[in-house]
């Protein structure tokens, strides 16, 4: 999808955030000079490209009691696929990645206790292929930004 | 901290956002709520710092950056803070988070940097371990990504 300067700008005011008011698109468009029917249509074309992956509220998890954890595994490579697929089938998995690394399977969970940790990763221990798992949880957050200004 | 009727919104604003006009007006309808009280409560969660934002989140190699790495430090604790600070300003950086270390990776601060390419995304990794004169770290690129998702929070009654 070929994004246009509007949409660029129009995609940094909205990865800032939409205003918490009754006609918020309309705000918008009056910000940027345009109308509200177009930011709407613009919006819904590029989150139905996926360049907008999700739209809506995102919450603090820690202000909710849930703590963050790094979980990095060791597994033979032929066996990855199968653990990386069981590993995503868990809601509290916020990421799952393949790395260039002998722990070549990295993913970040949230729970709100840490029995609910020790299953998941007993689970995952069990796997076959899995030679070892290593966790770091999170103790400070400096900074939590998913915004990628475009120019 | 929350009550039921803030536990039905968090719920039901985490879900498909309505692209309409009066997009508040139709979640409060279905929550059973006043989009007055709608507004105050995402007002209130928002100044609480518990509701981060309202608003997009992008694909972000569909937004040009192809270089994304997980950098993990290993930095003196006395001097954390510090490289905290340097590090949290750069635009290019999304995450700086402190970790308990394990004996087998003994790095404690974890930063995403994002680039349009593998190579200034390194540029840019070397450039910041001779600010912070720090030479144990490690660069993990992404080899296939299996999951990126933001947790559906209460949804769930663990």
């Amino acid at each position: 999808m070929q994004l246009t300067p509007f949409d660029k700008q129009l995609l940094n005011v909205i990865q800032t955030g939409l205003p918490l008011t009754p006609s918020p698109f309309a705000d918008i468009a009056a910000q940027l000079g345009t109308d509200e029917a177009t930011v709407i249509d613009r919006v819904s074309a590029m989150k139905a490209q996926g360049v907008i992956r999700r739209f809506g509220a995102f919450f603090d998890a820690d202000s909710l009691g849930y703590k963050g954890w790094l979980v990095a595994v060791k597994v033979t490579p032929e066996f990855l696929p199968e653990v990386a697929g069981a590993v995503n089938a868990w809601p509290q998995v916020t990421h799952n990645d393949e790395r260039d690394n002998e722990y070549n399977l990295w993913f970040t969970l949230q729970v709100r206790d840490e029995a609910a940790l020790a299953a998941l990763l007993l689970e995952v221990e069990r796997m076959p292929g899995v030679v070892e798992v290593i966790s770091m949880p999170t103790t400070e957050r400096y900074k939590v930004n998913v915004e990628f200004q475009i120019e | 901290m929350t009550d039921t009727v803030d536990q039905q919104i968090i719920r039901r604003v985490q879900g498909e956002f309505p692209l309409m006009p009066d997009p508040y007006r139709i979640m409060a309808d279905e929550i059973g709520i006043s989009q007055e009280e709608l507004l105050a409560r995402l007002n209130r969660m928002k100044a609480a710092g518990m509701l981060r934002k309202m608003g997009a989140v992008l694909q972000h190699r569909m937004a040009g950056f192809h270089g994304n790495a997980l950098c993990c430090w290993r930095i003196p604790v006395e001097r954390v803070n510090d490289v905290a600070a340097i590090m949290a300003p750069c635009t290019f950086i999304s995450h700086v988070y402190l970790r308990q270390p394990h004996e087998k990776w003994p790095y404690n601060l974890y930063t995403v940097f994002h680039s349009h390419t593998r190579e200034e995304c390194l540029e840019r990794v070397e450039a910041m371990a001779q600010d912070i004169g720090v030479t144990e770290y490690r660069v993990l690129f992404s080899r296939k990504n299996w999951k990126r998702s933001q947790l559906l929070l209460l949804h769930e009654t663990t």
